[in-house]
């Protein structure tokens, strides 16, 4: 039996925790700054940190400011070893606060393919900004292509190919 | 070994059998897989094109955006971008129909260059430039279209044999190993026909060989018993004559272990013979109407002074009295029924001894005779009812001492049943006697087949004793002997005659009712001077004898042989008392019944 200096007292309870959280999440979510350039990748839906409006949009210098890697791996799309570089997919997420399971990752040219947020962490996916040293351009399936290290073996099977879009412009967390 | 062979053998063929369903099924994922490759790259290399012609149209709706002012410089950059990635992501495909196309896509590939400059000029397009960009990017969109429409449409065998080659080695693969199990499991197939007949010769051969040791085991166990049989004939005979004599105890006494021992000797002599023959299959059964009547009193008066003496009971107790005539081996039945009679009397030491008998339905639905011989002696031990039905296999060991017996009594006589087509059965609990139930698929036998009138029975209780003229005729003197002396109770006129000849000369004088015919005698032998005698009465019109043949020949072929001669009945060698009498008591019986002509010899006066 709840009496109502019970009730009262668990409202309190439940306002103390939830300021607690608030306070946390202020605490670990450190405020995305805007872009400087033109941006290259904008990441919506469900995100904590925005900054436009409620998308998160990044330019280049932002996402080398992230976990930003450099990989040989091998594709199907390709020949031979190829050197990759962009921030990890994990580091972008954890830049916008993603709290989805999956992500929405469309093309410039509007193709969208559905990545498991589970796989930036399992696959060390990357968003690959530069191949071979140099940034790609869209001609190049630039700007951004989502890159799954494998090894030549392992690319043969050709597990991703459906995940590793190229020409990447947005995502969107769901 | 880890298995036993035939195991081992299924194991393979088991091995065979899934790996084979392995393969099938691989082979069906391969076609399946080619399938779906095939399709994919059709469809890959569709859509490719089709999204360059797309990206194309879009560049053109850009360009026209950006002429009409709505479009920046930098959105027609973008679409430019987008369909040079395009046109480089046609060029990498590799796919059959592009051999048609490579001429276009270098024509559009040397457009993007022509115009990359243009495009990404910083001072911004100039309008004419504009216009020659517009026009000339039409017509390698309609071309490419045009040809992709074409080719994809027409050449699409080539796309599905060229999408196929890729799987062809895992196919052929494949096939080979479906080809190679199948190939297996027929060879192992005809190795298990062949080795299976060839098993199957091996045994048959090997049980010839087996048949054939038996068979010669019969034979010589026919002859030895034969040999001996003759000797102990005179043995026996000899006792009982001198037990006839006055005698002191001591030497009475002697005599009769003399008697005893022949006697058990014979009759296992006699038993061995009969068991070989009945394992050689020689054993020939006669199907003929009798009275199971008659031979059911006979043994119970056979045994009842046996039993008497022991102070048992002896009853027999006929459930459906008549009990109707049926048809089957007389002798075998009363060999039989002697044997249970006489094993349930010795084995017994108070109490009574039962007979029951009945024409009922048996339990397989036929009909036939059902004969229990129970007992209220010692019983037998459940164990020990498996094993008294094998040759020797007496229940204890010491029965063969204590009750004499040579043990193979029962295992002949269950032979017997089931070589009738019957059973032999026994029951019994340790303490409780036992019961011993014969059952014998007999056919009722027509009416009219048996004479059976009320001295059947009669008969048998007055055992009066034998009258008449007999003639005894054999080369041995000691034979000769023998028989008079076991007739030498009887009430008959008997005569001698040491040849066939000596025999008809008698005949040609004397009146006789009965012949005891030698068959083995030098000069004319027992069946030539039976045939002559017949005649010999035939043609001087009087009744002729009826001829016994007393014989150590008693084959079955050699009995058919005797009475096909005219001969009444045969008595094997060495002859017993009891036998002696029986037979010459059912003679001379029916020669007073049919005063006429006897049945040896039809065609005579009245």
């Amino acid at each position: 039996m709840i009496e109502g200096d019970d009730v009262v007292r668990f409202g309190r309870c439940l306002f103390g925790v939830f300021a607690l959280i608030l306070a946390a999440g202020a605490a670990w979510t450190s405020p995305l700054q805007s872009p400087t350039d033109r941006p290259i990748l904008v990441v919506s839906g469900a995100i904590s940190n925005a900054n436009t409006s409620d998308k998160a949009a990044f330019d280049h210098a932002m996402l080398r400011n992230l976990d930003w890697v450099e990989v040989e791996t091998f594709t199907s799309f390709t020949d031979g070893a190829q050197v990759f570089a962009g921030p990890t997919l994990q580091s972008v997420l954890d830049a916008v606060g993603a709290r989805g399971e999956t992500l929405h990752a469309s093309a410039i040219n509007d193709y969208t393919v559905q990545i498991p947020v589970a796989h930036a962490q399992q696959h060390q996916v990357i968003l690959a900004v530069e191949h071979n040293g140099r940034p790609m351009r869209i001609r190049d399936k630039g700007p951004i292509w989502v890159v799954y290290p494998l090894s030549e073996a392992a690319a043969a099977m050709r597990p991703f190919d459906g995940e590793m879009i190229w020409q990447l412009t947005r995502i969107r967390v769901e | 070994m880890l298995f036993a062979a035939p195991v081992k053998r299924s194991l393979i063929a088991i091995g065979l059998c899934i790996g084979l369903i392995i393969a099938f099924s691989e082979h069906r994922k391969t076609v399946q897989e080619t399938e779906r490759h095939m399709m994919f790259s059709v469809s890959n290399a569709s859509w490719k094109i089709s999204e360059l012609v797309y990206e194309a149209q879009r560049f053109f709706t850009a360009l026209s955006d950006h002429a009409a002012g709505t479009a920046d410089q930098r959105d027609l950059q973008v679409q430019f971008e987008v369909l040079w990635s395009r046109l480089q992501i046609v060029v990498a495909t590799d796919f059959p129909e592009r051999a048609a196309l490579d001429a276009h896509l270098e024509a559009f590939q040397a457009w993007l260059i022509e115009n990359d400059q243009a495009v990404f000029d910083p001072a911004g397009i100039p309008s004419g430039r504009m216009v020659q960009i517009r026009n000339s990017l039409e017509p390698l969109i309609v071309n490419i279209r045009q040809i992709w429409v074409k080719e994809f449409n027409q050449a699409r065998g080539g796309s599905d044999r060229e999408a196929g080659t890729l799987m062809r080695g895992q196919h052929a693969f494949q096939e080979f190993v479906i080809a190679g199990l199948l190939v297996a499991i027929v060879l192992y197939l005809l190795l298990e026909v062949y080795f299976g007949h060839r098993a199957q010769k091996r045994e048959q051969d090997l049980r010839a060989a087996a048949d054939a040791a038996n068979r010669t085991k019969s034979d010589f166990i026919a002859n030895v018993s034969h040999e001996i049989r003759t000797p102990l004939n005179g043995i026996i005979s000899m006792a009982t004559h001198l037990g006839d004599h006055p005698l002191s105890p001591e030497l009475r006494e002697c005599v009769s272990i003399i008697e005893d021992s022949g006697g058990l000797l014979l009759s296992t002599i006699n038993d061995v013979l009969d068991l070989s023959k009945i394992e050689a299959g020689e054993m020939s059964i006669e199907f003929r109407a009798f009275d199971p009547e008659r031979i059911l009193k006979l043994a119970r008066e056979l045994y009842l002074d046996q039993a008497r003496d022991k102070g048992l009971t002896l009853d027999l107790d006929i459930r459906d009295l008549p009990l109707p005539a049926v048809i089957g081996d007389e002798r075998r039945c009363r060999q039989v029924l002697h044997n249970l009679v006489s094993n349930a009397v010795k084995f017994t030491s108070e109490g009574s001894v039962r007979i029951e008998a009945e024409y009922a339905r048996l339990r397989d639905g036929q009909s036939g005779l059902r004969i229990i011989v129970a007992d209220t002696g010692p019983g037998i031990e459940i164990a020990a009812q498996k094993t008294i039905f094998q040759p020797f296999g007496q229940a204890d060991a010491t029965i063969s001492r204590d009750f004499g017996g040579t043990g193979l009594g029962l295992t002949i006589s269950r032979k017997l049943c089931e070589a009738m087509g019957g059973e032999l059965m026994v029951s019994s609990r340790p303490g409780l006697g036992a019961k011993f139930i014969v059952t014998l698929p007999f056919a009722r036998a027509p009416q009219d087949t048996l004479a059976k009138g009320g001295n059947g029975s009669a008969k048998v209780e007055t055992l009066s004793p034998l009258e008449g003229r007999v003639l005894i005729v054999d080369d041995n003197a000691t034979n000769r002997l023998i028989l008079r002396k076991l007739l030498s109770r009887q009430q008959l006129d008997l005569m001698e005659a040491d040849s066939g000849r000596a025999a008809l000369e008698v005949l040609g004088t004397e009146r006789v009712d009965l012949v005891l015919m030698d068959v083995q005698m030098p000069g004319m032998n027992g069946l030539e001077a039976t045939t002559r005698l017949l005649e010999a009465a035939k043609l001087g019109g009087y009744a002729a004898p009826s001829v016994v043949a007393v014989t150590a020949n008693a084959m079955p072929e050699q009995r058919q042989a005797y009475l096909a001669a005219g001969m009444t009945m045969v008595l094997a060698k060495p002859v017993s008392k009891a036998a002696l009498i029986d037979t010459m008591r059912t003679c001379l019986e029916a020669r007073k019944a049919m005063p006429a002509p006897d049945r040896s010899n039809t065609a005579d006066v009245a």
